[in-house]
């Protein structure tokens, strides 16, 4: 209720421009380090050498992005987180229908009690599990590959529990209608269901997609060989291992390349990523 | 030939016995409505028709061939539900298309079959539309448009007309009454609504807690009700119902007495009633005559336009209604005399049977 009514007055009352006031400047601050990232990479080195001040000021040089192109292992951490977050959105949202369907309209013994489950698993931290996961992964002999990368981020509770209620929400007589139009299950489900959940299944994949691009913990514990890194391992590996003699320009550089995809994903999907954060599907 | 018949079909959810060993057969061509109050078991019976809820007993013919155990595509039935249930991403084209294509009927003859049902209910210019974009009435239009092209041999409706208002509502069904009369298919239609059951129907199915109270034509059930359950539910006002205790017969005709003393000479042969038990009498508004007779005092007065209905309180306190044509009424308070048309009584024994006059004709 706070949002429409500071959207709708913020000329009118005092109130009003206070939070329009306060909200630039939080912007502000949250914005000051990202033209800071994007206005180093554009320095040369040795100038930042001396001193990280003063990014507007000349010289400027497209070296460092140039470096990216020709040699460092970016590109292959960027296909490969690439894989992993691609690979991740596709299947999640492929269990997660399946099982919100399942959830939201047949009945089976024992329905309830996994369901209860489900929810039980929005509860389990990530930190909890990482240790069995890896040993899981180890025994299996399956760290270092894709499928490692991708298989742990699969189990997404929230997810099915998203679908589930999107499910839920469309009018049975709408599949029954189609029933009786003479469609199979399968093109009840395809030509209508799956149609219908668009919104609900553009929140939960630029969802998935985002945190998949950008999670770090398992990737760092899974992935230990450097041409299975992805972005955000590569990069942090490079920071620390690196920073000294490869140029700070340089690595703001890969940061901002990085960076990339996610800007492009935003400007497309703005819509559906503001009601993925609020939590509501989008209208 | 595609009657539908079904043969003492049942339905329990659970524990919940909602269809009672029901069984009924609907002539090729005709209209039948399936009426009753809410939760009476219409909304499951016509489900199950169309294959949406399985039977727990019994089994479904359609043109003399079972369809109890076919998909719900394959049972050549269409149905209108209460909702519309369009498909909100599609447009109306594509929603009346849909279920051509599932059966692989050919683009052109899908076509020709569109602007066929468009031209019919008069929807052309909304072929491009989604259903967001439609007023009720024109969403209803499309349903049964989607109902139409696949040329079924039973259209079921569920209470298509509920979410109309008063005009669209009675316009509707007489285009329903007209669309009927044209394409002489079988409909199947339920209602809670008597008025559209008497105005549609060519035979009424009254239901009444999963069970077949009456099935005859309108007039059959508006003059013979077989209980008193279908009296009460056909016929605006609802019949009066008055205590009645038999005290003898003249001409083998029962006679009874009301709680106000007055005798009531029927036309009911007095050979057909059970030989006691308490009885009650039946009378609609329209044979209840003001003049001389048993006294009464006006309670209230509604004015309809061309009638008004005067309730009006006996001296032992039970309400009668009457009705007056016109505007003619008394005035609240007003004392008045009362006369009760004993060639149009029914009598209802404790079980809620009715017996009649022989048949006037
Ligand atoms: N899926 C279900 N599970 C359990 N009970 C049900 C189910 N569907 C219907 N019922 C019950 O069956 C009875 C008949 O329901 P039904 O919908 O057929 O009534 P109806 O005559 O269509 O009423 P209305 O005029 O309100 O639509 C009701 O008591 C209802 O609660
Ligand atoms: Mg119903």
């Amino acid at each position: 209720m706070a949002a429409p009514h500071a959207m709708r007055g913020y000329r009118n009352g005092f109130g009003d421009r206070v939070l329009f006031v306060a909200v630039l400047l939080l912007a502000a601050i949250w914005i000051a380090p990202i033209v800071w990232v994007v206005g180093l990479s554009f320095k040369p080195n040795d100038v930042l050498m001396r001193s990280t001040g003063g990014i507007v000021f000349p010289p400027f040089t497209l070296k460092n992005y140039a470096d990216i192109l020709a040699a460092s292992s970016v590109f292959h951490w960027m296909l490969n987180s690439a894989i992993v977050a691609i690979g991740q959105t596709i299947l999640t949202l492929l269990i997660a229908s399946l099982a919100g369907y399942g959830f939201a309209r047949t009945n089976f013994p024992g329905k309830r009690m996994l369901f209860v489950l489900v929810l039980a698993a929005l509860a389990v931290p990530e930190q909890a599990i990482i240790v069995p996961l890896h040993t899981m992964f180890a025994v299996v002999d399956l760290h270092n590959t894709y499928a490692a990368l991708i298989a742990p981020r699969l189990a997404f509770p929230f997810g099915v529990l998203l679908m589930t209620q999107y499910f839920r929400a469309i009018s049975p007589e709408i599949e029954e209608a189609a029933l009786l139009d003479s469609a199979s299950r399968f093109k009840v489900f395809w030509r209508i269901v799956l149609p219908l959940s668009i919104p609900a299944q553009a929140t939960l994949g630029i969802y998935t997609f985002l945190h998949g691009w950008n999670d770090y913990f398992w990737p760092l514990v899974s992935a230990t060989k450097p041409e299975m890194y992805t972005l955000t391992v590569g990069l942090a590996a490079m920071q620390t291992n690196f920073a000294q003699t490869e140029g700070i320009g340089f690595l703001m550089a890969q940061a901002v390349f990085a960076g990339l995809p996610v800007m492009i994903l935003y400007l497309f999907f703005q819509r559906y990523i503001v009601s993925a954060v609020a939590g509501a599907p989008a209208k | 030939m595609s009657g539908l018949s079904l043969k003492n079909v049942s339905k329990h959810f659970g524990m919940l016995e909602v269809i009672h060993d029901l069984s009924l057969d609907i002539a090729d061509g005709e209209f039948a409505v399936f009426l009753g109050p809410s939760g009476c078991g219409k909304s499951t019976l016509l489900r199950m028709v169309a294959g949406l809820e399985p039977l727990s007993g019994g089994e479904i013919h359609i043109g003399g061939k079972r369809i109890d155990a076919l998909a719900p595509g394959d049972r050549g039935v269409a149905m209108v539900f209460q909702h519309y249930a369009l498909y909100p991403h599609m447009t109306v084209r594509q929603n009346v298309a849909f279920g051509l294509r599932n059966i692989g009927t050919k683009s052109d003859e899908i076509a020709r079959k569109i602007a066929a049902a468009a031209g019919t209910l008069e929807i052309a210019h909304l072929l491009d539309r989604k259903p967001a974009q439609l007023s009720g009435g024109q969403r209803q239009r499309v349903a049964i448009a989607r109902a139409i092209v696949k040329q079924p041999d039973i259209f079921l409706f569920d209470e298509p007309l509920s979410n109309l208002d008063a005009a669209l509502r009675s316009r509707t069904r007489i285009e329903l009454a007209r669309l009927h009369h044209r394409l002489r298919a079988t409909m199947v239609f339920v209602t809670h609504d008597q008025v559209e059951a008497m105005t549609m129907a060519t035979r009424i199915v009254v239901m009444n807690q999963g069970r077949i109270e009456q099935v005859g034509a309108p007039m059959e059930i508006y003059l013979q009700p077989a209980t008193r359950f279908v009296a009460s539910f056909i016929g605006s006002p609802a019949m009066n119902f008055l205590a009645a205790t038999p005290t003898g017969d003249a001409n083998g005709r029962i006679m009874v007495r009301l709680a106000d003393g007055t005798t009531v000479a029927t036309a009911i042969p007095a050979a057909a009633l059970p030989a006691s038990g308490p009885f009650t009498l039946g009378v609609r508004a329209e044979h209840v005559l003001p003049g001389a007779g048993s006294p009464a005092r006006v309670d209230v007065v509604e004015r309809l336009g061309e009638r008004t209905l005067v309730h009006a309180l006996a001296n032992d306190g039970s309400t009668i209604v009457y009705d007056e044509p016109g505007d003619v009424a008394p005035a609240i308070g007003d004392h008045i005399q009362l006369t009760i048309d004993p060639a149009h009584v029914h009598l209802f024994d404790a079980a809620g049977r009715a017996y009649h006059a022989d048949r006037i004709a």
